[in-house]
């Protein structure tokens, strides 16, 4: 049996606005074992990075965890004090963002941002802790650490701040690493750099990583397993081999269908119709149904738990045998 | 007009440049020049795509931005058939951007968030006066009919619409002047995924319904491949490979090609692939290396590519490659 | 659809209890300004800004029936406040009016034109911002002489420079986006360019920091006429109202109907125009609609 090191349980993270309840997730469930990598896949406004927000508690004044459960090393985290909580961040889980800049400081140097972060979380002193602050640095593939280390973000360039950021995320060996679309705005050989550094370091420390990316090559490349977010709940919920060869969930499926691939021929994309729900106004019953073409009244008005339909694979869909049945058609049909 | 396997050109780029004063100082004296697009050229043949691909900073935006007089060239000359676009002033200008028409990135900045829909596709109708009254009005409605949108959207503001929904009024915007090329500048590159396949969609059913040409800009190596015909490879402002997409993807012969495409991660944990990962960053096109380009992160490169700069050669037939070793690849 | 729009405002304006407020205030200034005469009836037709004399005593008198908010250095308080709302009235849209289109002329020069034009305007506005506003109106007033026209123009002279980087900063970050270059790329002339996409896009800023600076103005006014180099004596004037109590600062029991009638006022005023001034901003805010 594998070692769990999070499980999320119904949680459910609400905003308040002025217009109204936004339920961003509303019901999510998974877990992360010791030294794999979660995927949380999903287009924008899915809930995925509002989930890892909530799983560090740092939603702004607006959003509130209304309900569930967030285990981590048995310990429920909502339960927590602030002060145990800011324990928690950096030390046994540590987060990096799309924009470095988010997370640097730009009055501070690279160094200075290390060092603290390892001198709050090892008690060390300042020596020690610059010593740490070079391997780090060095272990990330910043060329010339002992120089590096007294320039400020700016002075590095999109791919050398996001290793910056990923130095300082994992200088006090977290056992969790939650990754928000952390190579989305990098150009694609810098991203290829920084997802082969991630795997390496993951290696080294044998950290558990949840990457969450709506890019579905970065997530084949990087995740052992997948949960499919669609408007503030998981719909698809598998190990990455089989999420990518029998995708279940008509969401998933057409996703799949909707993008350009490099390695195979198509003459034409099979886009999924409508648009993304406004989060204010989710439709009723299944939140997919105006876009999917299998929708049945039933989808229209109940909601789908997600179940397991085949081992240690979960949907949340009344109609997916449908899905299965054209599947099956378009499987003869190439093999013809 | 002269043609190639019977169709005709309709845009030639001349060894464009462009660069970008850095002024610095009291007295904004320019200390520096980024230089964006150094030396491309290219032809564009009717009812085709091509796709221009490239790294942040590679200069294909700016190649975009020349062409319509958007940024002022600094060199090299773009004829839009047999018109010199960079000579034409005034009306005549005026007149030739009716023709060649620019969809945006960024669905939120590049409509007008103080105007109704109805008038910022009207807008171009009315400046080249090709409409008016209830002939513009129903003009309006058959656009955004074409574009998968309600004639009832006519009077709503852009902010009321999806990120999709905006990029297909900007779509909309730009046919209404009946064009004949359009440059996509990163057009899908801000959507979701399954919204860009309806954009990207919509663009290849109206090419084929209006006969457009398109000029398809874009740092995604996947979308460049499923909607061009031809496609450039830009590294810090120049062309390194150029071919037909079959002869490009199947047979990548420039050592910068070669990594992007092996970079680009595929949506299958079956598919393994031997990856070629770059050293280093994309040097800065302030100072750009001397020789080949490309040079500082090539994993075959010698001492020849650190002086002397490569042309851009024929190959193999229609296949172009600007690397000193490119027939040993 | 403009009666559409109308009603877009009033409904926008009645969800939002604090910009009804404000605007109930300002509607009361208003009627105030316009009732003066039947409020407070001049003695002298001719010259309705001069309190009269309500008594030859120096000594401040509390309010009584005849004179409901006292009397200060010999004059009826409650007729100053009436007449008063006018004074702030005409100071507020004058100077805002005037200096508003001072900075919209010369910040939009600035941002059209940039390079040497851009960098010789914004110096002049620098170093206008560098001097102390009290002190330039101070020595302003001294060589212009007293009186409520010169406080005004030297309100003006120091109070453009703000709207002008305003309106230059809007311009220049206008000039970026991208609706602006699609303009240019369908062949839209330049004049049409700024009339319908870049003035629209700048103005209403300013037109909410007016709405902001009217209140504020009215302080100003009032701190120089305080000091004594605002109206002359006797001038229906909130200022000058409080100027009077200068000299009974210390005798708070004594005085304090002279600070806090007009005083009351002159806050209700300024939080009428803030208040009507956040709600524009607001409803000019076409991300805000709905």
């Amino acid at each position: 049996m594998k070692d769990v090191l999070l499980q999320v349980k119904n949680l459910k993270t609400y905003f308040f606005t002025e217009d109204g309840v936004v339920k961003a997730v509303d019901g999510v469930n998974f877990e992360v074992y010791r030294g794999e990598t979660l995927g949380l896949v999903g287009e924008s406004g899915c809930g995925k990075s509002v989930t890892s927000l909530s799983i560090l508690r740092l939603l702004d004044e607006k959003g509130r965890i209304v309900d569930g459960e967030i285990i981590f090393e048995g310990k429920n985290l909502l339960d927590l004090s602030e002060e145990e909580m800011r324990n928690i961040r950096g030390n046994d889980i540590a987060m990096i963002f799309q924009e470095p800049m988010v997370a640097l400081n730009p009055v501070y140097t690279v160094g200075d941002q290390i060092m603290e972060a390892i001198i709050l979380h090892q008690k060390v002193g300042k020596n020690e802790a610059r010593k740490k602050a070079i391997e780090m640095l060095r272990k990330v593939g910043i060329p010339e650490p002992e120089k590096r280390i007294d320039e400020y973000p700016h002075e590095l360039s999109g791919g050398m701040r996001q290793r910056a950021m990923i130095a300082m995320a994992l200088s006090c060996h977290p056992k969790l690493l939650i990754a928000d679309e952390p190579t989305t705005a990098l150009d694609v050989t810098i991203q290829a750099q920084i997802l082969e550094l991630m795997k390496e370091l993951q290696k080294e420390f044998g950290m558990s990583i949840i990457m969450i990316t709506h890019d579905l090559g970065v997530i084949a490349e990087m995740a052992d397993r997948v949960a499919v977010m669609y408007a503030g709940k998981i719909v698809e919920y598998a190990d990455v081999k089989t999420l990518f060869k029998d995708p279940k969930h008509p969401y998933t499926w057409g996703l799949m269908n909707s993008i350009p691939r490099l390695d195979v021929e198509q003459e034409k994309l099979k886009p999924i119709p409508g648009i993304v729900p406004d989060a204010l106004n989710f439709p009723p019953g299944c939140k997919f149904h105006p876009r999917c073409e299998f929708a049945t009244d039933r989808c229209r008005s109940e909601e789908p738990e997600i179940i397991e339909v085949e081992k240690d694979h979960l949907i949340a869909c009344w109609n997916w045998e449908e899905l299965e049945k054209v599947k099956k058609i378009r499987r003869i049909g190439d093999a013809v | 007009m002269r043609e190639k396997d019977g169709k005709n050109r309709i845009l030639r780029v001349e060894n464009l440049v462009k660069y970008f004063p850095i002024r610095a100082g009291v007295f904004k004296r320019i200390v520096a020049w980024v230089k964006a697009v150094d030396g491309v050229s290219f032809d564009v043949y009717e009812g085709e795509t091509l796709g221009l691909v490239g790294e942040s900073g590679c200069g294909k935006t700016t190649v975009g931005m020349t062409i319509l007089r958007l940024y002022e060239p600094m060199g090299g000359k773009v004829y839009f058939r047999d018109i010199d676009m960079f000579s034409a002033k005034g009306e005549r200008l005026r007149k030739l951007r009716q023709k060649v028409q620019i969809i945006f990135q960024d669905p939120y900045s590049s409509l007008n968030p103080r105007m109704r829909v109805k008038n910022i596709i009207a807008e171009g109708i009315r400046t080249h006066k090709l409409a008016s009254g209830s002939e513009l009005t129903d003009r309006v409605a058959d656009l955004l009919k074409k574009v998968g949108l309600s004639p009832d959207h006519m009077n709503r503001f852009p902010h009321e619409f999806s990120g999709g929904q905006r990029q297909r009024i900007g779509i909309a915007r730009a046919l209404a002047v009946n064009p004949e090329l359009i440059i996509c500048d990163e057009a899908v590159s801000a959507l979701d995924v399954s919204i860009q396949a309806q954009i990207l969609n919509l663009l290849k059913d109206l090419q084929s319904e209006f006969k457009l040409t398109y000029i398809f800009i874009s740092h995604a190596l996947n979308v460049i491949k499923h909607i061009s015909d031809k496609v450039a490879v830009m590294y810090l402002g120049k062309i390194v490979e150029l071919a037909d997409k079959k002869k490009l993807f199947d047979n990548p012969l420039h050592p910068y090609t070669k990594a992007l495409m092996s970079a680009i991660p595929i949506p299958d944990p079956e598919v393994r692939r031997e990856k070629i990962i770059l050293k280093g960053d994309v040097p800065s096109p302030i100072n750009p290396p001397s020789g080949c380009r490309f040079h500082t992160r090539c994993p075959f490169a010698k001492d020849i590519c650190k002086e002397e700069e490569p042309d851009l050669i024929e190959i193999e037939e229609g296949h172009f490659v600007a690397c000193h070793f490119a027939e040993k690849f | 659809m403009v009666k559409k729009e109308v009603k877009r405002v009033v409904k926008k304006f009645f969800r939002n209890p604090t910009a009804l407020m404000g605007l109930i205030l300002l509607i009361f200034f208003i009627i105030v300004a316009i009732l003066a005469p039947v409020i407070s009836p001049p003695q002298d037709p001719d010259n309705p800004y001069r309190i009269p004399i309500a008594t030859w005593s120096l000594e401040p008198k509390p309010p009584s029936p005849q004179h409901p908010f006292g009397v200060i250095g010999q004059r009826d308080i409650f007729y100053g406040v009436i007449w008063g709302t006018r004074t702030a009235f005409r100071i507020g849209l004058i100077v805002a009016g005037v200096s508003t289109l001072i900075g919209i002329t010369i910040g939009s020069i600035a941002g059209y034109f940039g390079g040497w034009v851009d960098e010789i305007l914004m110096r002049i506005t620098d170093i206008f911002m560098s001097i102390p506003f009290l002190v330039a109106a101070m020595v302003l007033t001294t060589i212009l002489g007293k009186g409520l026209d010169k406080v005004m123009i030297a309100m003006i002279t120091f109070g453009w420079m703000a709207t002008a980087r305003l309106i230059r900063g809007n311009i220049l970050q206008v000039k970026e986006e991208q609706f602006i270059l699609a303009a240019k790329a369908l062949g839209v002339k330049h004049f049409a360019i700024i009339v319908k996409h870049i003035l629209p896009n700048t103005i209403f800023p300013v037109i909410v920091q007016i709405s902001m600076r009217m209140g504020s103005l009215v302080i100003t006014a009032a701190a120089l006429s305080f000091l004594g180099l605002g109206a002359e004596m006797g001038y229906a004037d909130w200022g000058t109202l409080l100027s009077y109590s200068r000299n009974w600062l210390t005798d708070f029991e004594k005085s304090w109907f002279a600070i806090v009638f007009p005083g009351t006022a002159m806050v209700l005023f300024v939080l009428a125009w803030n208040l009507v001034g956040d709600a524009l901003r607001d409803i000019f805010d076409p991300r805000l609609r709905g």
